[in-house]
């Protein structure tokens, strides 16, 4: 509390203008709860949770460690007793009088944004977004965290440790599961006191007040940024009752509203927001990438078990696509060149990896090839329309470049596991559609632990699996991989030396402003 | 004043450093001690005890062989300005609207690049850079790894990258690209389904700007198809360190030094990306000038 000399002082030496009028408001609080009181106050709260009892005395010992502080002691009893996650909007908080005087009395249903309002709704706080990839448990650590935080909000134990108490919760907050959860960071500034730490006057912002303080908020803000959560109106309140207007948390906030709504939606390729894990995520993934026209998903393999996707399970999934163009290019591939099956290449949906196997053929020798067909073949009508009003035929948007030279790609699949028995089964299924492949050599370009030479930096060999054969091909055998006409087969890369010192430093060059200063410090220097 | 300022610019002695440490060195033993303009140290790294000038090696051999290279890239030189702007004929300047800057179908364009990672700081994250298959594209791959370095300082970790090598004339000068004739960044790569973050650093004239990098996002969708990715320069955001800026504004076009590819998606796995060349595209149908307010943000809060 400020000694009575300095609140005698005249308003204008230290608060601003409308700093007295904003403090007053953002103080209003009920006196402090006597120590007696403490634990039974906090008893009358919702659920059967007797959290209240024998907590001593409830004034802080100011002298303890913020492990032992009350704060500490009293969310580790909430947290032991199981609460319950919050299944309906409007909890009732413990009787008017007492404790709680760091909470608002209702939450501000008009500040929240659709998105926590609709969570209320749902009664599931934390799982349902999922971060990256698969969702864990739906909702429930998250929730009772929440919950935890909540409960110990409507019974603070007094005024000491709090700080503490809010950045290891804080800092537990991801591995609890309630990362993607915005209640869970409400309930988190609603620990904090409101008022206690905001400046009065422009002297004392200047001079960075209440660092730690502070810096405890911008973390939160920052761990919010980090999981990709939206702040709203709510959490500006909160932040606004804590910090106070013009501080840096607020600053933050005001920053992450005006980015984040801009930076989120530039994906041109957007995924669901919710990626439901196994068979589905991996029949995402072929749709995706199988983008020819007309190309159809078939499921050749079910997994057994349900998530099989691992090396050692019963039996793999196996999802196979093919587009009638790819068909009738397969069907008209002569037997005396080979297909390839090239994989496993890696495919990531947010956070599920998945291995897709390319069916390609053999490229043809451009002397060989068809010539492009002529575009005045037809004078009575135009075969291509191209109605773009702001290009017109004077730009040229060609690059002076030869693309890559590949095969086309006959086939697409995704599958489980890369061993020669499930790719076997695909080839199998594509046989059913194309009978030409049965009288076409295959030939396996499998990375994996054996198919690269081991001198040279490690290949991409993520995909764990034992090396498919080098030849497989029922009816004849076809010619050996490394002699194949027009392929000359992995190279070798030399790994580039590592760039140390730093990110953003570079090796610059030498600033010389004259050539002739230059010359002469080429023999004064040596080594430049 | 600018006589000592020059002097204090030409008289470092090896071209391992970069423009701070240059006053450094010259004013020796005076910053000796001092951090003031010293470049980044990994937390946990012993300071260096030999002071930069230290490592002058007068050898006249060397000297005469360094100023012949030198001589010839400056006649190159000449010859490039008289022939006409960037060293091209004037109507191709004029009336270009494409240009390849990068393609990797050989060894030497691999080494104008540089590859780096988490390992600066302590991290584990790895990455290689080869050539595809047949010499036609270059392999970008790697594991990235976010477990953080344990140095009590660091926070977050699990990136890597790829930057190009800063473009250096004669005598080691500072040579910037022009790209003023052109709107749009034109990328063919193959990703995995991994967000990229493309940056265009400019090497601005003052230090304290020399973390100022414009940032931009490169979302690979996978599958083995190539990918044609346009990326118009007025949606690039400044960025300083990996804080997005208050003040925007667009990105100086005719003082660009290195472009760069960096994965930091906080996800923990192998990452692959296969670039087939980086050119540059002057779309007309493309009008914007800016993507983002340039007006004041900082309204009282």
């Amino acid at each position: 509390m400020r000694p009575g000399w300095l609140r005698a002082l005249p308003r204008r030496l230290w608060g601003g203008p409308a700093a007295p009028q904003l403090c007053r408001s953002l103080c209003q609080r009920p006196a402090r709860v006597p120590p007696a009181e403490g634990g039974t106050s906090g008893g009358d709260t919702s659920g059967g949770d007797t959290s209240g009892g024998d907590t001593s005395g409830g004034g802080t010992s100011g002298g303890d460690t913020p492990r032992t502080s009350e704060w500490h002691r009293r969310f580790h009893k909430i947290w032991e007793n199981d609460p319950q996650p919050r299944g309906h909007p409007q909890s009732p908080v413990g009787g008017g009088a007492t404790s709680g005087g760091a909470t608002p009395k209702a939450p501000l249903r008009h500040l929240r944004s659709y998105r926590s309002r609709r969570e209320d709704a749902h009664g599931d706080a934390a799982g349902d977004r999922d971060a990256h990839g698969d969702p864990g448990d739906p909702g429930d650590p998250g929730a009772a965290f929440t919950a935890a935080l909540e409960e110990l909000a409507r019974s603070p134990p007094g005024r000491g440790g709090r700080l503490a108490l809010v950045e290891a919760a804080l800092a537990a907050l991801p591995a609890r599961g309630a990362g993607r959860s915005l209640a869970a960071y409400k309930a988190l500034l609603r620990l904090l006191p409101r008022g206690a730490w905001v400046p009065r006057g422009a002297v004392q912002r200047l001079l960075f007040p209440f660092p730690r303080q502070q810096e405890c908020g911008l973390r939160l803000l920052e761990c919010m940024e980090r999981h990709g959560v939206m702040p709203d109106a709510e959490t500006r309140f909160l932040l606004l009752g804590v910090f106070g207007p013009r501080s840096r948390p607020l600053r933050k906030l005001q920053r992450m509203q005006f980015w984040l709504p801009r930076l989120r939606h530039l994906d041109p390729h957007p995924l669901p927001p919710r990626l439901r894990p196994g068979l589905a995520a991996a029949r995402l993934g072929l749709q995706r990438i199988a983008t020819e026209p007309g190309a159809t998903v078939t499921l050749v393999q079910r997994p057994v078990p349900e998530s099989g996707d691992d090396e050692g399970s019963v039996q793999p999934y196996i999802l196979s696509s093919q587009s009638p163009e790819q068909r009738e290019l397969l069907a008209r591939h002569g037997p005396t060149r080979p297909v390839f099956v090239e994989g496993p290449f890696p495919l990531w949906l947010r956070g599920t990896l998945l291995k897709y196997f390319v069916l390609r053929g053999d490229p043809l020798p451009p002397h060989l090839r068809d010539p492009p067909p002529d575009p005045e073949r037809s004078f009575y009508f135009p075969l291509r329309l191209e109605l773009e009003l702001e290009r017109g035929p004077w730009d040229d948007e060609d690059f002076q470049v030869d693309r890559v030279e590949e095969g086309p790609v006959l086939a697409l699949c995704v599958a489980g596991a890369g061993d020669r028995r499930t790719l076997g089964r695909w080839l199998a299924a594509l046989q059913r559609h194309n009978p030409a492949l049965g009288r076409v050599p295959v030939l396996f370009r499998l990375t994996g632990s054996g198919a690269e030479p081991p001198e040279g930096p490690p290949p991409p060999g993520w995909a764990r699996g034992p090396p498919g054969p080098r030849r497989w091909s029922p009816p004849r055998m076809g010619v050996s991989p490394r002699g194949a006409p027009g392929n000359k087969g992995w190279t070798d890369g030399v790994r580039v030396p590592l760039f140390f010192g730093g990110v953003l430093v570079f090796l610059g060059g030498l600033q010389v402003f004259w050539v002739v200063f230059g010359v002469v410090s080429c023999f004064f220097g040596g080594v430049l | 004043m600018a006589l000592a300022v020059m002097l204090l610019n030409g008289a470092s002695f090896h071209g391992g450093c970069c423009r701070p440490k240059v006053l450094l060195s010259s004013l020796g033993p005076l910053l000796s001690n001092s951090k003031l303009y010293s470049s980044y140290r990994r937390p946990g790294a012993e300071p260096e005890k030999k002071l930069s000038w230290q490592n002058a090696d007068f050898s006249f051999k060397k000297a005469i062989d360094h100023l012949k290279t030198q001589l010839s890239l400056l006649k190159k030189e000449t010859q490039d300005y008289l022939k006409g702007p960037g060293g091209h004929a004037l109507s191709q300047h004029l009336l270009e609207q494409t240009r390849v800057l990068w393609q990797f179908r050989s060894q030497e364009d691999l080494n104008k690049w540089v590859i780096s990672s988490d390992v600066e700081i302590g991290g584990k994250s790895k990455v290689y850079i080869k050539l595809g298959r047949n010499n036609q594209a270059a392999l970008l791959y790697g594991t990235l790894n976010t477990e953080v370095p344990r140095d009590g300082e660091t926070q977050y970790s699990g990136y890597c990258s790829m930057r190009s090598r800063p473009a250096v004339g004669s005598f080691n000068r500072k040579k910037y690209y022009d790209w003023s004739n052109f709107n749009s960044l034109y990328l063919r790569v193959r990703g995995d389904g991994r967000p990229w973050m493309v940056n265009i650093y400019t090497d601005p004239y003052f230090s304290h700007q020399k973390d100022d990098l414009y940032t931009y996002f490169m979302f690979t969708r996978g599958g083995p198809y190539w990918e044609e990715i346009q990326i118009p320069f007025s949606k690039f955001f400044l960025s300083s360190r990996g804080r997005v800026q208050d003040n925007q504004h667009p990105v100086w076009l005719d003082k660009i030094r290195t472009l760069g590819f960096t994965i930091g998606d906080k996800v923990d796995g192998p990452f692959q990306l296969e670039i087939d060349f980086i050119g540059l595209l002057n779309d007309r149908a493309h009008k914007e000038k800016f993507a983002y307010e340039a007006y004041d943000k900082n309204t009282p809060v």
